[in-house]
């Protein structure tokens, strides 16, 4: 009996609402923070579509992004993230403060509680109109139901795209190698990404240096501050499309392609044990003479040399007898007296194993950061300069 | 301790360490130690090259991830249609992503999965309804197509888009629907049945401000329900 009141009252509620188009509605919530707008929105719009399939909501919709490939290599294959993002997206287009025909809480919610924290789906729903008047109506004319399919379009696209920016947000925010800063500056606030080791004091001295004039009122400052940060400190550069063609600058952030799971393999097997499993799996690029021992004696012999360098008594002749390895092969792969060359041949004369520990330790954070701090890192413009030129393979 | 590569095993050990940040720190203080010490000349040597190479692999990994994450900004403003600029920042995008193929198949798919309404097809979709149950739906050309919908009893009727929004909505009553009662008299014309007769509907309404006509149309035991986009 209650069940069936509360129907009736919600369709009574929705009466106003069913007849609004998608654009009436994003007004209702922009200008009035009308929630019932907004739950019209959300729960009787399947305005989405995915792949040519049937009609879809909101939350729908962002479901089935979720699921795709493409959003899990935005997070960097990060289930933890991928949820996060769909909830963070989501609460771009559900997270409403409260407006006033929220009459029930009025008096109950404090005014903290009336400014929820989280992001304000009004601004997205702003986007929406801005964008919807700059093109739509343009395109479709007066035609009504033309500019409701369009909006449904605009709208999916939009959903996308900042499903795509929560992806990035989230991943960005569990890299424990940056932490975000809020920089205050004339007009307001600048939220830029920084090291994670640069304490407040540190982040404010070294902007107020590096980045001339800030100002958070104009468009696109803070993509130009975080690229001065890429660029002079020793983090990644962003990438620009002008670096491909000239074309506009786009800011993108950073997030590292190596593979993840490395830092974990060293830590469950050792250095020695994962150097050993990632030859062993990659055993067919190998030279000749290596690749005929089989993975397992490649395990073993990998093994035995951290081994012994470990325990000091490594016999270069003794090991590769061991192994059925001449001794110049063996010194190829893992010698101790690296033959001293200059240039481009010098990353050559390294031997195998040392590459490919070399290989390793690249993709792990936390040495990179050690060796940074050591003062043993070598300046990232020559390195970089070095990749440009065309450097060492 | 073998002096030439004397920094692998501190670098080794250092993972064996519980605190590893910690361990490794450490462990770059007792190379740079022993590295003061002549004896080690040619291994701390050995070992600047070393990090010259790991550096150049961290910076090689870096810059690719730093493409593919600039491809991907590239192809979601391509498939959302916010790429800042005009035709020529589009086109250039465009060659951009079409020059590696991993990325080309990435937009493809992209497009694929996220296609929007609008370019499913031209066709309008509608959902006819009465009371709660969708009676079926009803696809509409622009401009100027009629599709009819037929067996219409008295009920409460909705006609809603596919995205949501409802456009129509009217109680039909027998006499809107029934020949009998709507033209009591007079001959009912059985032409009409196939939509070919001109008759005058019982009932006319217009929706978003004469661009969705409804007509209803008596029948013997039934009516029809006509909707024209215009």
């Amino acid at each position: 009996m209650r069940l069936a009141e509360t129907d009736r009252q919600e369709q009574l509620d929705r009466g106003a609402y069913r007849h609004l188009s998608l654009v009436a509605l994003a007004q209702c919530i922009v200008r009035e923070s009308d929630s019932l707008a907004l739950r019209e929105l959300h729960d009787h719009r399947p305005a989405f579509r995915f792949g040519g399939g049937n009609t879809l909501r909101l939350a729908e919709f962002l479901g089935k992004l979720a699921e795709t490939r493409m959003a899990w290599d935005w997070v960097g294959g990060q289930q933890l993230t991928l949820d996060r993002a769909y909830d963070h997206a989501l609460a771009k287009f559900t997270n409403l403060p409260l407006g006033p025909k929220d009459a029930s809480l009025v008096g109950v919610a404090s005014p903290r509680q009336r400014n929820r924290s989280g992001p304000d789906c009004r601004r997205y729903f702003r986007a929406f109109l801005t964008y919807m008047s700059q093109t739509a109506f343009r395109d479709s004319g007066s035609h009504r139901l033309q500019q409701e399919r369009k909006a449904a379009a605009i709208l999916q696209k939009l959903v996308t795209r900042h499903f795509y920016l929560s992806c990035l947000e989230c991943s960005r925010s569990s890299n424990q190698l940056v932490r975000r800063y809020f920089w205050q500056v004339a007009g307001g606030t600048i939220c830029v990404w920084l090291p994670s080791h640069m304490n407040g004091r540190d982040a404010r001295t070294w902007l107020t240096t590096n980045v001339s004039d800030p100002d958070a009122r104009r468009v696109g400052e803070s993509e130009r501050v975080q690229r001065i940060v890429g660029e002079r400190l020793l983090l990644p550069r962003l990438f620009t499309q002008g670096e491909f063609d000239g074309g506009t600058h786009i800011a993108a952030g950073w997030q590292s392609s190596q593979p993840r799971a490395l830092p974990e393999a060293i830590s469950i097997k050792g250095l020695a044990g994962a150097i050993a499993e990632e030859k062993a799996g990659n055993v067919d690029g190998l030279r000749p003479s290596i690749r005929a021992l089989g993975k397992s004696a490649l395990r073993a012999l990998v093994q035995r040399v951290f081994d012994d360098l470990a325990s000091e008594c490594f016999e270069l002749s003794a090991v590769a007898s061991e192994f059925g390895l001449s001794k110049a092969t063996l010194s190829r792969f893992a010698g101790t007296k690296w033959s001293a060359r200059k240039g481009r041949e010098e990353a050559s004369s390294i031997p195998d194993l040392w590459r490919n520990t070399a290989q390793t330790l690249a993709g792990h954070p936390e040495f990179v950061e050690a060796a940074k701090a050591a003062g043993v890192w070598p300046r990232i413009e020559s390195v970089l300069a070095g990749l440009q030129e065309g450097g060492p393979s | 301790m073998n002096r030439e590569l004397y920094f692998i095993p501190i670098i080794a050990r250092a993972f064996e360490e519980r605190d590893t940040s910690r361990a490794l720190s450490d462990a770059m203080a007792r190379i740079l130690e022993l590295s003061r010490d002549r004896a080690y000349a040619q291994g701390y040597s050995q070992f600047t090259r070393f990090m010259d190479d790991v550096s150049r692999r961290w910076a090689e990994g870096w810059k690719e991830a730093m493409e593919a994450e600039a491809a991907r900004a590239m192809i979601v403003a391509l498939g959302t249609e916010t790429l800042e600029g005009g035709e020529a920042e589009r086109q250039a995008a465009r060659r951009m992503i079409d020059a590696r193929p991993s990325w080309r198949d990435e937009l493809r798919r992209f497009e694929t999965e996220t296609r929007v309404t609008d370019e499913v097809g031209t066709a309008l979709r509608f959902l006819l309804k009465r009371g709660d149950d969708v009676l079926g739906h009803v696809i509409c050309e622009v401009p100027g197509r009629r599709r009819f919908a037929a067996e219409i009893v008295p009920g409460h009727y909705e006609l809603v888009l596919d995205s949501g929004l409802l456009l129509w909505e009217r109680h039909l009553r027998a006499r809107e629907l029934l020949w009998s009662l709507a033209f009591p008299g007079q001959e009912l014309d059985l032409a009409a049945d196939t939509g070919e007769s001109q008759l005058q509907p019982a009932v006319e309404d217009t929706a978003l401000g004469g661009e969705l006509i409804l007509r209803a149309f008596p029948g013997l035991e039934s009516g029809r329900l006509e909707v024209e986009v215009r």
